[in-house]
């Protein structure tokens, strides 16, 4: 049976991924330059503070720039326009998908209190929190694509 | 060896028999998207009791006429 091209649904996952590996990426790089420096003990918490936040706002507004941005390239490479109902299939995907990502934001809340039971810093505990942040979103955004192109 | 079985439809044949009705069209009868249509024509996807008792009551069919419970076609 012949596939159905791209949905608008699997082009904005696919393009949420790559958002979310960027802005995690440059997380992590800023990270890897805090712990390489001469004290990176020194103010840790508003270090990870920053981080935490930075990412939330940075978030929120990248994706709302690039939903903009990717719903006019979108339009005008496809003359697809966003679907303007959510409907039961939607729902379902959605709800798998979002199940998904609490699991793993779950775990990694769980893996990173292990942590600080065994090694009594604050440095894997917020790595591992961040981690988990990472994957919940890379799984949910994977669950999407994959249960789209199952039903198309 | 279990069997696995699916939801089939014989919506394609109906939407021929009801002025070549298209997907679209069903799809904005019963306020779904039609990738929606076209993944439950296919069976790639099992709707609600709801909307199967819409689409059939669009085609003034009962909910057995038009969805049957079988054992999945080999692709191979």
């Amino acid at each position: 049976m012949k596939k159905q091209q791209l949905g608008y649904h699997e082009k904005r996952s696919i393009v949420s991924l790559f958002i979310l590996l960027a802005v995690y990426g440059s997380m992590f790089y800023d990270a890897a330059v805090y712990y390489k420096s001469d004290n990176p003990n020194k103010e840790l918490l508003n270090f990870w503070g920053n981080q935490f936040l930075g990412l939330f706002l940075c978030l929120i507004v990248v994706y709302l720039v690039v939903q903009f941005v990717f719903n006019k390239i979108n339009k005008k490479l496809t003359g697809e326009n966003r679907p303007k109902i959510k409907d039961e299939r939607d729902n379902a995907i959605e709800l798998k998908a979002v199940n998904a990502s609490h699991y793993i934001l779950a775990l990694g809340v769980f893996v990173a209190m292990l942590s600080a039971l065994s090694v009594q810093t604050f440095s894997p505990i917020f790595l591992i929190i961040m981690v988990s942040f990472m994957l919940s979103g890379i799984i949910a955004d994977v669950i999407r694509i994959v249960s789209y192109r199952k039903t198309s | 060896m279990r069997v696995k079985k699916v939801i089939a439809n014989k919506i394609r044949i109906l939407r021929f028999e009801h002025d070549e009705m298209t997907q679209e069209q069903l799809a904005n009868e019963t306020a779904v998207t039609r990738q929606t249509i076209a993944a439950i024509e296919n069976s790639k996807y099992s709707p609600t009791l709801e909307l199967a008792f819409k689409i059939a009551d669009i085609f003034d069919r009962s909910i057995g006429e038009v969805f049957s419970y079988e054992r999945e076609k080999d692709s191979t």
